[in-house]
């Protein structure tokens, strides 16, 4: 009797370069601005890709591979992050240039933009964990909420909540003193 | 004030457009008159409009090309 126990080729490499395409800027991101260290992200981008390419079947054609993405990412992240606490007593300590760099090229451009983009990026940093992803995923990179209670595992009223907290710390963190323009 | 706290608890739905337009008037009725809740209002969309503007990093050219070279390989030596 012939039982094909081979497993067939997923996806095919340009499918999957296509998804590292598609989705890597996004995930980079997220994972940049939770982290400090760019080593360490591509490990994290590292598991969580091949994690997806892992459990590609369950998704053909679906849409929320996104949010599993970054559930996985947010997953290797927190991981991560506890497993650096044991060993370092540090809080996060992102690179400004990238953060800025990115969005405000050069210095002259507009000095209030790249003060308020220096203030609110030392606020983030500082803010607790659970309300640094939950800022970064629904105001700085737009995900509506009913995502985010997918990517998080938790209620609609349970990340309103986060949010509106997260919030509130970020204004007392920023000393309301993000400039009008 | 008693009141205020009330309003506290929905900054957030306001913002976020979650308020129904019965609640929103009735809210934006509380900060016409609160400075108060008005001040913590601005300061909320001056800090959700710069979140905004930050916007989403683009990953460096190198590392989507060795994370490409990497899973491929991986699935590779896996035999997966
Ligand atoms: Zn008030």
């Amino acid at each position: 009797m012939h039982l094909n126990n081979q497993k067939k080729t997923k996806i095919t490499d340009q499918e999957l370069s296509d998804i590292i395409e598609k989705h890597s800027n996004k995930l980079y991101s997220i994972v940049y601005r939770m982290i400090d260290n760019h080593d360490d992200i591509m490990d994290i981008l590292q598991e969580t890709f091949y994690k997806t390419y892992k459990s590609i079947d369950n998704f053909h054609g679906n849409s929320s591979l996104f949010t599993y993405m970054v559930s996985i990412a947010i997953n290797e992240t927190r991981q991560y992050i506890r497993k650096k606490k044991k060993t370092l007593f540090a809080d996060i300590n992102i690179d400004d240039e990238v953060l800025l760099s990115s969005r405000y090229p050069s210095i002259e451009e507009n000095i209030i933009k790249r003060n308020n983009a220096e203030k609110l990026n030392n606020a983030i940093k500082k803010l607790p964990e659970k309300y640094r992803e939950i800022i970064i995923l629904k105001d700085i990179e737009g995900m509506k909420i009913k995502e985010i209670t997918e990517i998080l595992s938790i209620s609609v009223q349970a990340v309103k909540t986060r949010i509106h907290r997260g919030r509130l710390f970020l204004r007392e963190l920023t000393e309301n003193n993000i400039e009008r323009m | 004030m008693k009141e205020c706290e009330h309003f506290k608890k929905l900054l957030c739905d306001y913002l976020d457009g979650e308020l129904s337009k019965e609640q929103c008037a009735e809210f934006e009725k509380h900060i016409d008159n609160c400075t108060n809740c008005d001040e913590i209002i601005n300061n909320l969309k001056d800090i959700i409009d710069e979140c905004k503007n930050q916007g989403t990093l683009t990953i460096p050219e190198h590392m989507k090309m060795s994370l490409k070279t990497y899973i491929k390989e991986k699935i590779r030596i896996k035999g997966e």
